[in-house]
């Protein structure tokens, strides 16, 4: 089961395709580190970023971080913005789900884009 | 084709997500974009403002992915505060999807009119055709079409056009001094 894939299919279609171009663009990116308008640290939690996707509104912010190997990021959990703030739950959900996926092989796989 | 081709080909199917990703190939990518050229040019957000005539705000605007009200107009002001080219068009899916899925770092590269070496490389030879004819005066101008594009074509033509259609191409000869 992937996690990620489970959640970014219940977004609208617009948000997807939205976050599906972030990735994809930042794939590519000559810019190091990325801009903080397309993903910027979490402040209060070591180690996690939040991507900056807007769609119809709604922030939706996945959480992820930068491993397990070089030059690779790992998206850990799809969170959306409430009232200006994430929920706490989603964020400490990040942090370990960040734990596991540093610590053991064979977590994560590649963003399926499906 | 590749996996995320594949698996974004199958998204592409619905209408909603396909008219959304070919939105987001503008509003998304092209902040990276022009953040990157104007880093590149040695720019502040306040100095391609002056250039191209706004305030640093709207520049920092332009660089937010997520402030989706890029303009044609706009960007056509900051191609020229860069000093290059803009090409917006109409195009197959396949194409957009194509060039999302395949696109590399190098394609954020794009050389200034002045490091240009497909114009500015050619700029001799251009001038030595021109000197070239001179001494002879030029009494029309050809447009040549290939074969089998349809010219559509109603009511009377304009008084200085002359439409000539022989077995390999159409051409139209639009001649001075009629």
């Amino acid at each position: 089961m992937n996690v990620i894939r489970q959640w970014s299919l219940t977004l609208p279609q617009a948000a997807q395709a939205k976050l599906d171009t972030i990735i994809l663009v930042l794939r590519v990116s000559p810019i190091w580190p990325w801009p903080a308008q397309y993903v910027s640290r979490l402040r209060g939690y070591k180690g996690i970023y939040e991507l900056r996707v807007g769609s119809s509104g709604v922030q939706y912010r996945p959480l992820g971080c930068h491993g397990p190997g070089k030059k690779q990021f790992t998206i850990l959990i799809g969170s959306v913005e409430k009232g200006g703030k994430l929920p706490k739950s989603d964020c400490e959900i990040a942090v370990e789900r960040r734990k596991i996926i540093l610590d053991y092989e064979g977590r994560t796989c590649e963003h399926e884009f499906s | 084709m590749s996996l995320v081709r594949q698996n974004l080909a199958a998204k592409f199917t619905d209408k909603a997500y396909r008219d959304a990703f070919v939105a987001e190939q503008i509003f998304s990518r092209l902040p990276l974009k022009i953040r990157y050229l104007r880093e590149e040019q040695g720019m502040t957000q306040r100095k391609l403002g002056e250039v191209a005539g706004m305030a640093q705000t709207w520049v920092s605007k332009l660089e937010d992915p997520n402030y989706g009200k890029l303009t044609i107009s706009t960007l056509l002001k900051v191609a020229s505060a860069f000093d290059v080219g803009l090409q917006i068009d109409f195009v197959p899916y396949s194409k957009v999807l194509s060039d999302a899925v395949y696109r590399t770092g190098g394609s954020f590269v794009v050389s200034k009119f002045a490091d240009d070496p497909g114009i500015t490389g050619m700029s001799g030879a251009f001038s030595g055709m021109v000197q070239g004819t001179q001494s002879t005066q030029t009494m029309g101008t050809l447009i040549t079409f290939p074969e089998n594009v349809g010219i559509a074509t109603s009511g009377t033509a304009p008084r200085n056009v002359t439409a000539v259609t022989s077995s390999k191409a159409t051409t139209l000869a639009q001649v001075a001094g009629l």
